[in-house]
């Protein structure tokens, strides 16, 4: 289904009109009234309604992120800044393409001959090769991406696994809603520091502080427990208020953590080497056998990090050395989820800071570019097969179907079946939507 | 509106309705720091008088101490210290302490801490960035006690490399980027928010996108630059210097317009001279008051502006000296009030305005007579900060007990508490980790003294929960901002725990000091005894008799000294992790 264009759009945007067509959904449509409940975390107001029917519906009343169907996310992030010529829009035939060829995919798409593995898994991808961003800035570029929001001195907005985790964790979840395996993540800005990553630094290694210290063991935590009972029932009867009682909830948590089965789930370090040959033998490749395990356990947010994309010198060595790291972690986590059956509702995403200048520098690398580069979009729900929008011959600009972050961030937001246009409060009295954007780029999920 | 807000029994008051000029009143001898105390709470308990309200009753003079500890060292207090306080009966000793705590040097470190994260934020590096030099200025400036607007003058003034101006990290943090500049000097010195005028006028308070450009125009000649060496090598050092021209442009809101030109201004000086404009007189409404004439002067400056021709009528060779001299001028009260607001907010856990940077022409203001009576009296103190803090924590308002919400219903952070009450907050992460490793007895009193192994410690414990902690620094301070992995950091990380090999390092004189700690193993000593010592080095305070022997019933079970060890470290683990060790109260 299209959206209606924007004539018939306006006509239908009196605040009457809205109203009414609430009614027809709210009241008509049990069901859909039951959706909007759920994904705002209360019940649906009439105010939030209103609301809600301000972006581009499409015919029948049905907002583009009503028909979302991914549950999780997992975030592939490439620091640095990955040359899109040289993973998902190579360019052969133009010198600008240098030494990097193209393969044929079973998406029907051409990607960079270093990934055999995702071209066998390109059913299930999405390709937006029209990306275009005005920061060239690692920083800017970071925060943008990570964000959907430009950089100001005034707020800091949350990261994309922030968002998620606000909206879809589940509070009677043992485990983190949002884990970033590998550093480089963003934090959870205005939203507050409960939905911040659970850090993981290395998955090669125990997460630290999740087992008793040495010479403690559960009977000697338990009565330490005991004595820290006596302490704080005290203390907090004779103080109250809603902050102790978040302090309260958040240690309940933290001990159903230590005691869960669940914990388990960070040491794959520990599988056998046939399942983590599936993903790579080195460190990314736990990340992503991680990030697969998380999924399956219910975590609505995993983002993992891959560096050394930032190839000023010798871009062609480099990207090829990555590429053997990523191809295997990437087409191997897509493999792992559909043999599980979760492919269709987790969204991978694969994206860094920017793109790459499409001409070589005299040192056979590549400078930043944030005009015109590419992002990778799998699963959850995506149009596999696809590509959005395409990039000039030589990748200087732009040629057809631009797409700004902030529509990329409405798109994957709507994919998860969050509202994008939700507005979050902030305690000076603003209000934020979750994306810079109104405008999915529906064609790539509906 | 003006009925509404008598019916707040004349509380919250329009902010350009309460106008005390300072400036323009002869200097008057200051009176003692008690005595402007006494001035305070004299205004304070008239106006709970006139509400039917009154302050929480008074801390404890253990929990009252533990407070002005932490607040004005970023630390918990000694236990010997805690001894002395307890026994010390003079009159005047709340006077007394925070004189001393405020010239130790904890107290510049701790006042260097928190305006670095203030000015630059705790977190983000950029090119050139040297947040040690900066550091290390901002202390010496603190334990100088320099005044406030000669710091700001040095900071806003500041040019050249790191090594030789430490301030220029300031404008090293935001690249000397105009807009970004402008954004956090009218936060910091002006208690303003208009960045958000940058991408349209301001939703709320009466801010144009002009303003806003014009505001940061004023550093549009303020510029990063790479130093090179001599022999033309790359540095990697990065500086701040003036340019002799340069203007900034405002990018288009809409498709189809055109960027323009802005000349510097003034900010909030629309239909006004510059030169006449001090923020705390009323604006003038642009259609009621106000000269059309100004008006229009304004209008074709702009227009001349858009056309492209030269302003050079702003002292186009250095404006940020000009910038300066407004601002940080006696007259600009935003410029001391915004401070004061700062520093009261930091000890009572809000501000008279809130949040602390959003000073408009009609904000709420809780206690203004309060507000202008400590402004006046920081300004005719020569913007002593010490001074400041002295008086406030002297403040009925200062020492009553914390209570997070009481059974009244009176919430803390509402606009109907007019402080009286106080809010518990959370230790911020580098107070909390200054605060475990004193309790732990791994801080040690004299840092020369520390062998690398205590200093690799201190420095893994600073970096974990630094890391784990980190909160941002526009978050209320009084929402919860606990996370699963900060609690798993205390359960079980060595900081905390028990883990307490041979090697650990402690110093030997205090050891002797504080005997309660951990790895001491004292024959002869009654359970008690160390229940009390480590209540005491943790809490600040002693067991009260039902704690008392609950704990030591739990140390008397051990048959042997390893056991009884253990057993103390178990009663330490579960004080460290206490609710009340966790917070200021």
């Amino acid at each position: 289904m299209k959206p209606i264009d924007a004539k018939s759009t306006t006509q239908h945007n009196s605040p009457s009109q809205d109203r009414r067509d609430f009614l027809r959904v709210g009241v008509g449509g049990l069901g859909c009234s039951m959706v909007l409940g759920w994904a705002s975390g209360s019940p649906a107001s009439p105010l939030q309604a209103q609301d809600n029917s301000r972006g581009k519906t499409v015919v029948g009343g049905v907002q583009p992120w009503q028909k979302g169907k991914a549950k999780s996310c997992i975030l592939v992030w490439l620091g640095g800044g990955p040359s899109q010529l040289d993973t998902w829009d190579p360019k052969p035939d133009h010198q600008n393409g240098g030494e990097t060829k193209g393969i044929d995919t079973a998406g029907g798409f051409q990607i960079a001959q270093h990934y055999p593995g995702v071209a066998k898994e390109s059913k299930d991808v999405c390709l937006v090769r029209s990306l275009t961003s005005p920061e060239g800035d690692h920083s800017r570029g970071s925060y943008l991406m990570h964000t959907g929001y430009r950089m100001t001195g005034a707020i800091t907005h949350p990261s994309f696994g922030a968002l998620v985790a606000k909206e879809l964790g589940r509070e009677n979840s043992d485990l983190p809603h949002f884990v970033s395996i590998g550093g480089g993540s963003y934090g959870p800005g205005y939203l507050g520091v409960r939905y911040g990553p659970f850090q993981v630094d290395n998955p090669s290694r125990p997460v630290p502080y999740l087992q008793y210290p040495g010479d403690v063991d559960k009977g000697r935590f338990n009565s330490r427990l005991g004595l820290l009972g006596m302490l704080d029932n005290k203390y907090l009867s004779s103080k109250r208020g809603e902050f102790l009682a978040g302090h309260r909830t958040v240690r309940k948590k933290a001990l159903s953590l230590l005691d869960s089965p669940s914990a388990k789930v960070f040491d794959v370090r520990n599988e056998p080497e046939a399942i983590r040959k599936g993903f790579g033998l080195n460190n990314f490749g736990l990340q992503s056998l991680m990030a697969a395990r998380l999924v399956q356990k219910g975590v609505p947010f995993v983002e993992m990090n891959l560096g050394g994309w930032d190839t000023h010198t010798n871009n062609f060595n480099a990207v090829s050395a990555r590429a053997a790291i990523l191809d295997p972690a990437l087409s191997g986590l897509m493999k792992e989820l559909r043999s599980k059956g979760l492919l269709d509702s987790t969204l991978i995403v694969c994206m860094g800071e920017f793109g790459r200048t499409p001409k070589i520098n005299r040192n056979n690398g590549r400078d930043h570019f944030p005009r015109c580069f590419s992002a990778l979009v799998a699963g959850g729900g995506v149009k596999g097969g696809t590509v959005i929008g395409s990039s000039s011959a030589d990748g200087q600009e732009v040629r057809n179907r631009p797409v700004l972050v902030g529509e990329l961030y409405s798109t994957l937001l709507s994919m998860l079946r969050i509202n994008p246009v939700k507005e979050n409060k902030l305690a000076i009295g603003r209000a934020i939507k979750m994306a810079d954007s109104d405008e999915p780029v529906t064609e790539m999920f509906i | 509106m003006r009925s509404s807000q008598n019916r707040l029994v004349g509380i919250l008051v329009v902010f350009c309705s309460m106008l005390l000029s300072t400036a323009t009143q002869a200097a008057p001898k200051l009176p003692e720091p008690e005595k402007a105390a006494a001035d305070v709470n004299l205004l304070l308990r008239e106006i709970w008088t006139e509400a039917f309200t009154n302050a929480a009753p008074m801390a404890s003079e253990e929990a009252f101490f533990r407070r002005l500890s932490i607040d004005l060292r970023g630390v918990i207090p000694y236990p010997d210290e805690i001894d002395q306080f307890l026994n010390d009966r003079s009159r005047n000793k709340v006077s007394k302490w925070s004189a001393w705590f405020l010239q130790t040097p904890d107290h510049a470190e701790f006042e260097a801490e928190v305006w670095e994260h203030t000015l630059i934020g705790r977190k983000g590096n950029t090119d050139g960035l040297d947040r040690g030099s900066f550091r290390t200025w901002l202390r010496k400036s603190f334990l100088a006690n320099k005044p406030y607007n000669e710091l700001s003058r040095e900071i806003l003034l500041s040019a050249g490399l790191p090594s030789n101006d430490p301030a220029v990290n300031f404008y090293l943090r935001y690249e000397a980027k105009p807009e970004d500049v402008a954004g956090k000097v009218a936060r910091v010195f002006l208690g303003t928010r208009i960045e958000c005028a940058q991408c349209h006028d301001h939703p709320y308070a009466d801010v144009k996108r002009e303003e806003f450009f014009g505001f940061a125009a004023f550093f549009a000649r303020t510029q990063r630059y790479r130093d090179y060496d001599r022999a033309g090598g790359d540095s990697r050092r990065y500086g701040i210097r003036s340019r002799a021209s340069g203007e900034l442009t405002m990018p288009p809101m809409k498709k189809g317009h055109r960027a323009m030109e802005i000349p510097p201004m003034y900010f909030g000086v629309r239909y006004n001279r510059p030169e006449n404009y001090s923020p705390l007189d009323p604006l003038p409404k642009p259609k009621t008051g106000g000269s059309k004439l100004d008006r229009k002067k304004m209008e074709s400056k702009m227009m001349m502006a858009r056309k492209g021709s030269k302003v050079t009528d702003y002292g186009a060779s250095n404006r940020r000296k000009n910038l300066v001299k407004w601002l940080t001028s006696d007259k600009n009260k935003y410029f001391a009030r915004s401070l004061v607001n700062r520093v009261w907010a930091r000890f009572l856990g809000k501000g008279f305005v809130n949040p602390i940077d959003d000073f408009s022409e009609d904000s709420k203001i809780i206690l203004p007579g309060v507000l202008e009576y400590l402004t006046r009296d920081f300004v005719a103190s020569g913007y002593d900060l010490r001074r400041l803090q002295k008086i406030i924590v002297l403040t009925r308002a200062y020492r009553q007990q914390a209570v997070q919400g009481v059974p009244g219903g009176i919430v803390p952070g509402e606009e109907h508490d007019l402080f009286t009450t106080i809010p518990i907050r959370p230790l911020e992460p580098e107070v909390l980790v200054r605060s475990v490793l004193r309790a732990t007895g791994m801080e040690d009193p004299h840092p020369e003294n520390n062998t690398r192994q205590v200093k690799s410690y201190v420095q893994k414990a600073e970096r974990e929960f630094v890391r784990r902690f980190g909160v941002d620094e526009t978050e209320k301070r009084t929402e919860f901002q606990g996370t699963v992995l900060q609690v798993l950091l205390l359960f079980n990380g060595e900081f905390t725990s028990s883990k307490a090999p041979a090697s650990r390092p402690y110093h030997a004189s205090y050891q002797k000091k504080y005997p309660g700690n951990l790895d001491v193993v004292l024959h002869g000593i009654a359970p008690n005894r160390h229940v009390d010592q480590l209540f005491l080095v943790s809490l600040g305070r002693l067991p009260s008799a039902a704690e008392r022997s609950a704990f030591a019933r739990h140390a008397q079970s051990a048959r042997d000294d390893a056991q009884r060890q253990s057993a103390l470290a178990d009663i330490h683990w579960a004080l460290l992790n206490s609710a009340e060790f966790l917070h200021s109260s």
